[in-house]
């Protein structure tokens, strides 16, 4: 398979437009490519800071890939710096492929410039974890999202969850008599149905006859609306929901065309460190 | 006439302004009008003049600041353009008097009304989409949740009318004149529904916004001197960005007076030529048109820089050029001297190529120091420390020179406090930290139980949170409880089975309504029932009464129902929907019955209704154009418009943030505070706190309704720019010496974390402008990497963290740290947990029920009488969630409850009532089953307890006092003693739910010597029943322990019950001196093996250690009894135990000398005549 599949080269032409992905190995440099793109987009004018963005999975890579990223940029602005005041090519391979294709001495110029704006500039790359990433998106999405203002994020769910999943079975209890399972088992069911918003509860319980799982599955579907009822009442996201519901704005019937043409306005190349995560 | 004064530092602006305060105004005796950015810059401004005006020399002590009045910029404004339109108003002091309709406060009402009335028009329908997926009311029947939207939009509309009042005016002119500058796709349909709605609400509201005012008032302004009642003379100070519509209103008012703005601007050189970059500028540009974007060459101007830049646009393209610069004298050839001449001068740094050009620098030279630190306590002990170096080699230096800044206060200010204020008790010098910019919630304790109450209010109102709104300091004043009270609370919440919920209607918003148990109500019941009567197991009127209520606490039940009472109304009243004026009642009122501040803090009331009634909408338009429903009708009787809990919270969330203030700014000890605009005033000492990579800078504004978003202009607000700003500002300021600390490293992982991304800025700025010896780095050289603990001993060490002496100050963590270091990496060996015996105790007649509980468990008898010491976690800890299963503990403890019940001569069915009213069961049927599973095995117990010759239930407690030989003796009494009518013979009787344990046995032979030795003539004997090994409710099984009379005779009984007694009691004696190395199970495990014939069993090693470290993971193990890790230092293995040997009196006649270990001994001597004598018995 790997053969149908062509070398990536940082000097090469770059991917896009489209989906393009880099599969490599641990330790052979996906990150320093990952900085390596951004550097060659930014100093070619390919893309401005403002439209870049690169998401990664935990917060302490998102610090790390930051570092990474300017440093970077820096070493090559100081690399095309060099090259300018000696006139001599740069030995890095990345700066000295941009040098080597900017044309004259005013294209070395104008992309060291290009670097320097990037660097003082910094802030406005976005740079974060997914969750980070769907939380500015639903805000940027504004009225066309379907976000509350104020809205906090529950980083740890499991609390509530338990406390749904107990108060239906003791209301279940009090109210049908005995359920042919324990109460243990019954948080694992509601906490799996919860944890996957998006598959579907089986067997359907329409005037199906009480088995043991049919109540599994009512009580899976009801944890799931009545977790969905505290979240909105006590004005709180979770960070599937906070997934979800930024699809959900994205493929809406009416409102979705205009929350995508935001986001793509928004963002001209989007990097996706660590995607097997 | 408008003069622009500039400099690069605020003490030179100030000075400036003193100059222009020195000419006496025509009338002495009106006010002079100084507009300052913030109230801290107010306090520092009024020191800095007092030290000019009127003193006899520059900076003499005898000068005096009075007759100013500092208004905010905004609010100057404001009551100008009021003024100017109703026509010699006095300006106005706060910004409520001066602010119309208009402000988001008010205008936020009108706006939901209009939401309510028009969402479904059809160029809403965007917003109503919204409204209904991402709001909707939790409620059935209400509307959706629009106030948290109406406020954003709201606030939206306030910051168009001051930074895009020509949109606005677009806007008012109607919806044919659509907007020139937004028509670009994507953002045409945001501007479609915003106007829409702004129409609607300009129409409700019925007075021009600001914006339609502002042409009419600058009209008048420039052509009257008499338009506003204002001094000849106004001046706005350190300015760091003025939108342009304040602008053009101070432009207008210099038409007639001397209008003086002072403004903060790091660099004079990048001043002139911006200048000549805007020559011409024609209107305010948008940021991608800015002129003077690319004009910076020092990389700190260029990329911190950006606010003061843009403010020289915004004013040009007003067209105020000249300014008068205030020069800063050149500052000294430090590091950091170096980076802020450059800042100055704008200067690049030296280019790069062959020659190197950078100044060369030693080292480190203590102008600019980084430290690198694990979490934030330890950066804030860093700073203490840095700042206590600095003021120890410098005596010149005094605290109030110093100023801490911190981008999030209220995540350090807690930690500020303890490390600063506690330094004396670690012997390092004390130091006073007045942290300044605290929110209101936290200075006022009143306004945090109004918020507590708000947040009650939202939840379930669990045991937990009564505890926690109980312990608040105003709640407990109220109330009078103490630390035991609260104490006591706890204990009876979770004895009374209080987990969540007023009462059971309070859970019909679960569905829950009905299921009591467990309620404040029910719990409530059982405890003013159990002051009424002292009943033991019976049922009231169906309620439990709570036992073991001493009447020395009935006056305290009466506090805690009053409380619960009180709060429980306060919550029933704030349930379901209701208008801002009703929710800030309710919440005062309830905070006033609950709690109440100090007396010489009563402002915190006042403060309190204020904050509260600033919420609730002042003006309500009568005009109702939607159609009349119920809901609607009901609003008009309330007060505006109904809004349940959440959308108070947020409305209140707003009120109670910490807002920058004059409190605690610059009081002469040294000043904590947040990093805001103009905090940083000149400070010889500036130390940045937390400057952590996330959470400095800001991220930059992301909000996709806000259309100046959509095409930013030059002087437009951004978090990301205004911190990097500030960070310019901090780094001009620092006089002497500027400290950062940031977090180096995860104090959890200790991986290493990058610094954010300005302070990175400031280190490659560093290595561009300077070079270090060795060719370091500014990374190497600037930064000092801290440990993680404050006891390592690198922070003893001599110039390992940069100073030349060590770098703590304190001596507890010295202490630490030697002992650490002696210790080295070699483990030291355990010390033993007591160097010797202690003392013998007082030896007095011994209590039988003491006796008793040092055999049950030695360690811990020891540990509380003779240490006071109580190991473990508290057994009573209140829990907030119902009970749907009974752990296996909770189980015993409803078996041992009701066999005692019954052994008690008490009905089996009345005591499983009594069980549950208790309210410790799973609620209703769910404790149905354990109940009826656990009285099965109570009664199958009762049927083999019946069968054991001899038992009968027929029984009484006895006094006894046992005499024995040298005048010791035992006293107390035994609780069921059977004495059969026939023979005369006394049986000691015993029944436990428990598996009969060596515990009991150890029970049964202690009480049965002492009744053997008090009453040999009754030749006791005695019996102990439990359950079995293995006993289920299909197949019941007992074991029985069977003690016969020790003797043939009352004399032999008395004789040998006396000697073994003496046995107990000898090792009472020892066990009160020192842990004796006895443990329950284990060494009766051991003993039995070891009396077993050779061969039999598997060794009294591997029956020891089922009771010590089982395999069974679901058995402690007396290893892990937390009583025996205190005295034994930590889960010991068996082999280990086996170490110690006997002491010199550990052996002699009674002592089994074949036993080598101590342990062994000890065991042995304890269980040895107990064996000898014990029948055990399965049935």
């Amino acid at each position: 398979m790997s053969q149908t599949r062509p070398n990536f080269d940082l000097t090469g032409p770059m991917p896009g437009p489209g989906v393009t992905v880099l599969e490599a190995s641990a330790g052979t440099g996906k990150t320093y490519t990952l900085a390596g793109i951004v550097t060659r987009l930014l100093a070619e004018g390919t893309c401005r800071t403002g439209a870049l963005l690169v998401v990664t999975f935990t917060r302490s890579a998102t610090g790390e890939l930051r570092d990474r990223v300017r440093g970077r940029l820096l070493s090559t602005y100081r690399d095309l710096e060099w090259s300018l005041a000696t006139g001599e090519a740069p030995q890095e391979r990345l700066a000295r492929f941009l040098v080597g294709t900017a044309g004259d001495r005013a294209g070395v110029h104008r992309r060291w410039s290009r670097l320097s704006e990037a660097l003082a500039d910094f802030d406005r790359a976005t740079i974060t974890t997914t969750h980070g990433f769907c939380h500015m998106v639903l805000a940027a999405l504004g009225v066309w999202g379907e976000v509350a203002h104020g809205a906090s994020l529950l980083e740890a769910p499991e609390d509530l969850v338990r406390e749904v999943c107990d108060d239906l079975y003791a209301r279940w209890v009090v109210m049908n008599g005995p359920l042919p399972f324990r109460p243990g088992h019954a948080r694992t069911v509601a906490g799996a149905a919860i944890a996957h918003p998006g598959l579907e509860v089986l067997p359907a319980t329409g005037n199906a006859q009480l088995s043991d799982d049919v109540l599994r599955s009512r009580l899976a579907s009801g944890a799931r609306k009545e977790m969905d009822r505290r979240l909105l009442d006590a004005n709180l996201l979770t960070y599937d929901a906070l997934i979800y519901r930024l699809a959900a704005a994205l493929e809406h019937h009416e409102r979705g065309k205009e929350a995508v043409a935001r986001l793509q306005e928004r963002f001209e190349t989007v990097l996706v460190d660590e995607f097997q995560d | 006439m408008l003069h622009l004064h500039r400099s690069a530092r605020a003490d030179y602006l100030a000075a400036a302004l003193g100059d222009v305060l020195a000419q006496p105004p025509p009338d002495p005796l009106q006010p002079e009008v100084v507009s300052v950015p913030t109230r801290g810059v107010e306090r520092w401004l009024a020191q800095e003049l007092s030290h000019r005006l009127g003193a006899s020399s520059v900076r003499g002590p005898d000068g005096i600041c009075a007759n100013i009045t500092w208004p905010f910029p905004g609010t100057l404004v404001a009551s100008m353009t009021s003024a100017a339109l109703r026509e010699g108003h006095r300006p106005a002091r706060s910004q409520g008097d001066a602010a119309g309709p208009w402000v988001p406060d008010r205008a936020v009402w009108p706006l939901v009304q209009v939401l309510d009335d028009h969402l479904d028009d059809e160029p809403l329908a965007p917003v109503a989409a919204h409204l209904r997926a991402a709001y909707p009311s939790p409620a059935a029947g209400a509307g959706p949740r629009r106030f948290a939207f109406a406020r954003h939009v709201a606030d939206l509309f306030d910051r168009y009318a001051v930074h895009r009042p020509e949109m606005l005016l677009a806007w008012a002119g109607g919806p044919s004149s659509a907007e020139p500058e937004f028509s670009e796709p994507g953002w045409a349909a945001d501007v479609a529904w915003q106007s829409y709605l702004w129409r609607l609400l300009r129409r409700r509201i019925g007075v021009p916004s600001p914006a339609e005012e502002a042409q009419e008032a600058l009209g008048r302004l420039r052509g009257s001197p008499d338009a506003v009642d204002l001094p000849g003379r106004v001046s706005c100070f350190g300015l760091t960005r003025l939108p342009a519509s304040y602008l053009r209103a101070l432009v207008a008012l210099a038409t007639h007076r001397e209008v003086h703005l002072f403004l903060l601007h790091p660099s004079p050189a990048l001043w002139d030529r911006a200048a000549q970059a805007c020559a011409g500028l024609r209107g305010r540009p948008y940021r991608s048109d800015d002129p003077t974007a690319k004009l910076a060459q020092n990389p700190l101007c260029r990329s911190w820089g950006r606010d003061a830049r843009e403010m020289q646009v915004v004013l040009a393209a007003e067209g105020a050029v000249q300014a008068q610069l205030h020069e800063v004298p050149a500052p000294p050839a430090t590091l950091l001297g170096l980076l802020q001449a450059n800042v100055y001068r704008d200067s690049a740094p030296p280019p790069v190529g062959a020659e190197d050009a950078r100044v060369l620098f030693e080292g480190r030279d203590g102008t600019l120091t980084l430290h690198s630190c694990h979490g934030r306590a330890r950066q804030v002990e860093v700073t203490r420390e840095a700042v206590l170096h600095l003021l120890a080699a410098d005596p010149t230096l005094e605290p109030r020179d110093v100023i801490i800044m911190c981008p999030d206060i209220e995540q350090f200010a807690p930690l500020v406090t303890a490390v600063f204020e506690t330094a004396g008790e670690t012997g390092a010098p004390a130091m006073r930290a007045r942290l300044a910019d605290r929110s209101v919630r936290q200075t006022n304790p009143m306004l945090a139980v109004a918020a507590h109450l708000l947040e009650l209010a939202g939840g379930r109102a669990t045991a937990s949170q009564l505890l926690d709104f109980a312990s608040r300091e105003p709640v407990r004043r109220r109330f009078g409880l103490d630390e035991d009270d609260l104490g006591r609370l706890e204990v009876w919440l979770a004895g009374s089975g209080v987990r969540w919920g007023v009462d059971a209607t309070y859970r019909q918003a679960w569905k829950l309504g009905s299921i009591p148990d467990g309620t404040w109500r029910a719990g409530l019941d059982r405890l003013l029932l159990g002051v009424a009567m002292n009943d033991e197991d019976r049922l009231f009127a169906g309620v439990l009464p709570y036992e073991d209520i001493g009447s020395s606490e009935f006056d305290l039940v009466g506090r805690v129902a009053e409380l619960v009472n009180r709060l429980s109304c306060v919550l029933e009243g704030m349930r379901g929907r209701h208008d801002a004026a009703t929710w800030a009642a309710m919440l005062a009122d309830g905070a006033q019955l609950l709690a109440c501040p100090a007396d010489a803090d009563l402002w915190q009331t006042d403060q309190l209704r204020r904050v509260l009634s600033s919420v609730a909408p002042v003006d309500q338009a009568p005009i109702n154009e939607g159609p009349v429903d119920e809901a609607r009708l009901e609003e008009q009787q309330a007060g505006g418009p109904l809004i349940d809990w959440a959308e108070t919270a947020s409305l209140l969330a707003d009120k109670l943030q910490g807002r920058p203030t004059r409190a605690n700014f610059r009081t002469g000890d040294m000043t904590v505070c947040t990093l805001v605009p103009m905090r940083s005033v000149p400070h010889r000492v500036v130390c940045l706190l937390g400057m952590d990579d996330g959470v400095f800078p800001r991220h930059p504004a992301v909000d996709g309704d806000d259309l100046m978003l959509a095409a930013p202009m030059v002087g437009d607000r951004d978090g990301a720019g205004e911190d990097r700003q500030l960070l310019l500002d901090a780094l001009l300021a620092a006089t002497d010496h500027l400290v950062i600390t940031y977090e180096g490293r995860d104090q959890h992982l200790n991986q290493p974390k990058p610094p954010c991304v300005p302070i990175a800025e400031l280190l490659d700025a560093v290595d561009r402008t300077v070079r270090f010896a060795g060719g370091l780095t500014a990374r190497d050289v600037l930064v000092v990497e801290h440990p993680l603990q404050a006891f390592d001993a690198r922070n003893y060490q001599p110039g390992a963290l940069g100073p030349a002496g060590p770098w703590r100050f304190d001596s507890v963590n010295f202490h630490a740290a030697r002992k650490l270091v002696k210790r080295g990496a070699k483990r030291e060996r355990r010390r033993p947990f007591l160097e010797g015996r202690l003392a013998p105790s007082p030896s007095g007649p011994v209590d039988l029920a003491m006796l008793v509980r040092f055999l049950e468990h030695p360690a811990r008898a020891f540990l509380r009488a003779r240490l006071g010491y109580y190991p473990g976690p508290a057994t009573d800890r209140v829990c907030d969630s119902l009970n749907l299963e009974l752990a296996p503990l909770e189980r015993w403890a409803v078996g041992d409850r009701l066999l005692s019940a019954v052994e008690q001569g008490r009905d089996l069915d009345m005591a499983i009532a009594a069980e549950l009213g208790r309210g410790l069961l799973p609620p209703g049927p769910l404790a149905k089953r354990p109940l009826a599973e656990v009285s099965a095995a109570v009664k199958a117990l009762l049927v083999k307890a019946g069968e054991v010759p001899g038992f009968c239930t027929d029984a009484h407690a006895m006094e006894l006092a046992a005499q024995l030989p040298g005048g010791r003796s035992v006293m107390g009494s035994v609780p069921r003693v059977a004495i059969d009518p026939v023979t005369g013979r006394a049986t000691l009787l015993r029944l436990t739910y428990s598996k009969l344990a060596a515990k009991h046995r150890l029970r049964a032979w202690a009480q049965f010597l002492a009744l053997g030795a008090a009453f040999p003539d009754l030749m006791p004997s005695a019996i102990t029943v439990g359950q079995s090994e293995g006993s289920t409710p299909e197949r019941p099984r007992a074991r029985v322990s069977f003690f016969g009379p020790l003797g043939r005779d009352a004399g032999e009984v008395r004789e040998r019950s006396v000697e073994a007694l003496g046995v107990l009691v000898d090792l009472y004696d020892r066990g009160m001196r020192e842990p004796l190395p006895i443990y329950c199970a284990t060494s009766a495990a051991w003993a039995e093996a070891c009396m077993l014939p050779d061969g039999d069993g598997p060794g009294p090693k591997e029956a020891a250690r089922q009771y010590w470290q089982p395999s069974n993971e679901d058995f402690r193990g007396e290893a892990r009894e937390p009583e025996h890790m205190t005295v034994l230092g930590t889960v010991l293995e068996l082999a280990d135990l086996l170490e110690a040997l006997p002491a010199d009196d550990e052996g002699g006649p009674g002592w089994d000398e074949r036993q080598e270990t101590r342990f062994g001994r000890l065991s042995l001597r304890l269980w040895a005549p107990l064996l000898a004598h014990e029948h055990l018995a399965l049935r």
